[in-house]
């Protein structure tokens, strides 16, 4: 569906200068630098897939998906979309395509909803009972049925999100761009927007790519994860081989029977007490579970045991900061 | 205005270097400004040529001193303009949302909005009034006034720049409560052009408009600077001049300060 | 065919949109009021102090100016909003426009409409019936035709002008000081007949802006007021209009890809 080889992204940059007289300066010349935003990267997404795309603000999240939308031209690397170049034929690939900004709305301010979706409708050229259909299934799903008549300016961020991605999905497109679409939105909408999109992918098999700082998003929906940083692919994968591979420290919690004092394990190192709780981190390679406590519990009186799986918050702040 | 000297002194000089910087990065738009002040400059002078042409000796004064007032008028406009003044950032911040932030420094907010608006205007002075002006005495062979006339000038220019700021503040004080306040913006910008001089001088207004002029604030703007400037207010005339400015000071800023205390109240209680 | 019918959808969604606006209508039409009474007002007090400008006398003036005002509201209500571009730039939402399948331009083009460019419409209108009926004007209908098609023209090189300038914010990103400097400049130059700017003006405002199209060449040959004899060049207008739509829609298309490579 989609094939992205040695993808590559370059911005100039204005460099503005510092020091005395920095501002005069500026005034008769300008000095740029090249930023490399997105660093050759390759994958390829196969039908009805969702994928998560996952970085720090900046990574080239963003540009991957507006490079893959049209709306940027790659400085060297190919892009297709369905068999068709994004930027070159920008007007087939805008047929074919869905692309929400979680940030701004393409919706019409100032307009009630259902006019927004009507001249969707004519630039889409939608088919009648197509839209129709469509709009009679999504609204619900959606819980849109009391703002369709109210502009998009009084409605809530949830509301506003809800309805942009009802209108990116009116003509049934092949695939769905979402551009951190969860960002302020509130717990309840943000699970009609899982459940929808996940229904939405499983009844058209649409193919979504979504770019998020929402873990959630990604534990609801994604089966491949794809973590960019500084513009280079560093990791892509299914979501247990990412926890397998970089969520190799885990945590032992032990409460014993009474009150002891801090002590240290081999292979262990202790990182949190409490009252007769005691936390244990441990790396999956070098010592087991049943190791330490077998060690542990036949020095002192255990009453009570958990292991802790690292969560994939805590994995991909691991990601970020190994850079 | 509660802040201390020594914070205001330092606060000034912050919001100095930070405006320049800011306007240095926009290169295209601070050389567009230059050229449009020259082509603008160039053109009222063919105006003011042209009408004395056909009558040299209506307008009161004589054709080099009309074309310094014209010159004036154009080079001024780079710091007193009302889209210099602290309004636009007012209505931005209320259009973001984010007003209230800004109410609740510890800083008097008309201080704060002063300050600002001080520090892009000595910038816009240092770097596009004085060059174009020096750059315009010499093509237009401009005359320059006596030592008494140049002091009264600046002095002028000063109270002028205060006068306007109030108006600007109270502009967007009004903002606050009408949110959308584009088109009040323009009508007040084609009063000032009118009334303040700027154009066409007050003394050759026929009579009711005259008279109108006279009781507005606008002319504290452009008219009595300029007319100072080419020596047309001199000595008695030049104080008199200068105390209706230092009286319009007072009134505006006694009016700004009423009018913030109630729309702030208005603010606060709808919570944005 | 298609593109018509869209723009025409997308003025239906502008108008939805103003009339939640009731109060902004009517002090946007009285400012319109106001400003073109102020620059009518001081042209008016140049000439009752002086009596002519350039062999101009008021009324001929007054011709000129809703000539220009005429034009400048077919402009104004269409494509007043051109300068929003640069905003849109900034904060990225001109990026919607490219990922639908219709083209930018319209899209841009359609997103709004102005109601002060009424006011100057109905400005000109009073202002040319008034000093037509003063200068005493016999057209027979050819020089109505001419009349009726060089407003048309003057509002498509307003039109040009300001896409150009708008257009400009692909490469610096500002450009409504550009646009600015542009619609001051224009508005001083259509308020006087431009003879009275010296030769080096003339040339700029006939050959590198040419906003003396707008509204004074065809002013010059409608009421006869050439130095000379009217030269042909001076019937210009409708051909100076399709070459800088021309050199616009260009510069736009430029930008277009230009924006593409360079994003934000």
């Amino acid at each position: 569906m989609i094939e992205v080889s040695h993808l590559k992204k370059e911005f100039k940059i204005p460099i503005q200068k510092k020091g005395s007289f920095a501002a005069v300066r500026n005034l008769f010349s300008s000095e740029h630098t090249i930023k490399r935003a997105v660093d050759d990267i390759s994958f390829s997404v196969g039908d009805g897939e969702m994928i998560g795309f996952i970085g720090k603000n900046g990574a080239g999240k963003s540009t991957t998906i507006k490079m893959l939308s049209g709306i940027l031209q790659p400085t060297s690397g190919s892009v297709t979309v369905n068999g068709i170049h994004p930027f070159d034929q920008r007007m087939e690939n805008a047929r074919q395509i869905g692309v929400v900004f979680g940030q701004k709305t393409q919706l019409w301010w100032d307009v009630p909803l259902i006019e927004s979706y009507r001249l969707l409708r004519e630039i889409y050229q939608i088919d009648g009972a197509m839209y129709q259909k469509n709009l009679d299934r999504y609204i619900p799903m959606l819980g849109l049925e009391e703002v369709i008549n109210k502009p998009v300016r009084q409605m809530s961020l949830g509301q506003r999100v809800k309805s942009d991605i009802c209108a990116a999905l009116l003509h049934d497109p092949k695939i769905l761009f979402l551009d951190e679409p969860t960002i302020g939105v509130d717990v309840v909408s943000k699970k009609y927007l899982h459940d929808f999109i996940s229904e939405v992918n499983q009844e058209k098999g649409t193919t979504v790519l979504l770019t998020t700082h929402d873990m959630g998003d990604i534990e609801k929906l994604c089966s491949r994860v794809v973590v960019i940083d500084s513009g280079h692919l560093m990791y892509d994968g299914d979501l247990e081989s990412m926890v397998q591979k970089f969520g190799s420290v885990r945590s032992l919690m032990i409460e014993f029977e009474e009150p002891i004092a801090d002590f240290q394990v081999e292979n262990a190192q202790l990182t949190k007490s409490e009252g007769n709780r005691k936390w244990f981190s441990f790396h999956r390679t070098k010592v087991t579970p049943m190791e330490l406590i077998r060690f542990i519990g036949d020095k002192y009186p255990i009453h009570d045991i958990e292991i802790i799986e690292p969560d994939i918050e805590g994995i991909v702040r691991n990601l970020y900061e190994s850079k | 205005m509660k802040a201390s000297n020594g914070v205001s002194l330092r606060t000034g000089t912050a919001f100095l270097r930070n405006e320049f910087y800011n306007m240095s990065i926009y290169r295209v738009s601070f050389w567009l400004n230059f050229i449009y002040t020259f082509l603008m400059m160039y053109s009222v002078g063919y105006v003011w040529r042209a009408l004395y042409a056909a009558n040299p000796s209506v307008a009161g004064v004589p054709l080099p001193q009309m074309i310094s007032y014209a010159v004036l008028g154009v080079a001024l406009e780079a710091i007193l303009h009302p889209r210099n003044g602290p309004q636009r950032y007012i209505m931005e911040q209320v259009r973001k949302g984010t007003i209230e932030m800004d109410i609740m420094k510890p800083i008097d907010f008309q201080f704060y909005m002063f300050a600002k608006n001080i520090g892009g205007i000595s910038v816009r002075f240092l770097f596009l009034v004085l060059p174009s002006l020096i750059v315009a005495f010499f093509l237009f062979s401009l005359e320059l006034p006596n030592l008494p006339a140049f002091l009264g000038f600046f002095c002028s220019l000063l109270f002028s720049v205060i006068v306007s700021f109030f108006l600007n503040f109270i502009l967007g004080l009004l903002s606050m409560v009408t949110m959308n306040i584009r088109n009040i913006n323009w009508g007040y910008n084609a009063l000032l052009r009118f009334f303040s001089g700027q154009m066409v001088p007050l003394w050759i207004f026929p009579g009711a408009l005259g008279v109108i002029s006279e009781i507005l604030p606008f002319r504290c703007i452009y008219s009595i600077p300029m007319s100072i400037y080419i020596g047309n207010d001199t000595g008695i005339d030049m104080l008199k001049a200068l105390g209706v400015q230092f009286a319009w000071i007072l009134v505006l800023w006694l009016a700004s300060r009423l009018l913030m205390k109630r729309v702030f109240t208005k603010v606060m209680i709808q919570g944005g | 065919m298609r593109n018509i019918r869209l723009y025409g959808q997308f003025l239906r969604m502008a108008v939805l949109g103003k009339v939640q606006y009731k109060a902004d209508f009517l002090v946007g039409i009285v400012s319109v009021l106001i400003l073109n009474a102020v620059n009518l007002s001081l042209i008016g007090i140049l000439v009752y102090n002086f009596n002519t400008l350039g062999d101009w006398n008021i009324w001929d003036l007054l011709f000129l100016y809703s000539f220009w005002m005429l034009s400048r509201g077919i402009y104004g209500v269409f494509f007043w909003h051109l300068s929003d571009l640069e905003e849109m730039i900034v904060s990225g939402t001109f990026d919607a426009y490219l990922v639908r399948p219709a083209s930018p331009f319209l899209q841009f083009i359609g997103k709004d409409i102005s109601y002060t460019g009424v006011g100057d419409f109905l400005v000109g209108l009073l202002g040319f019936i008034l000093a037509s009926a003063q200068i005493g004007l016999h057209w027979h209908i050819g020089q109505w035709v001419y009349f009726v098609i060089c407003v048309l023209s003057g509002a498509l090189i307003q039109v040009a002008i300001n896409w150009i300038g708008a257009s400009l914010c692909f490469w610096t990103t500002r450009s409504n000081a550009a646009m600015y400097i542009a619609e001051r400049f224009t508005v001083l130059m259509q308020q006087y007949p431009v003879n009275i700017f010296g030769k080096y003006f003339q040339v700029f405002v006939t050959c590198f802006l040419p906003v003396a199209f707008i509204n004074y060449y065809p002013s010059v040959v409608l009421l006869g007021k050439a130095v000379t004899k009217i030269q042909v060049w001076q019937y210009g207008a409708p051909v100076v209009a399709v070459l800088l739509l021309a050199i616009a829609a260009f510069i736009w298309t430029k930008g277009v890809k230009r924006y593409a490579g360079t994003g934000n």
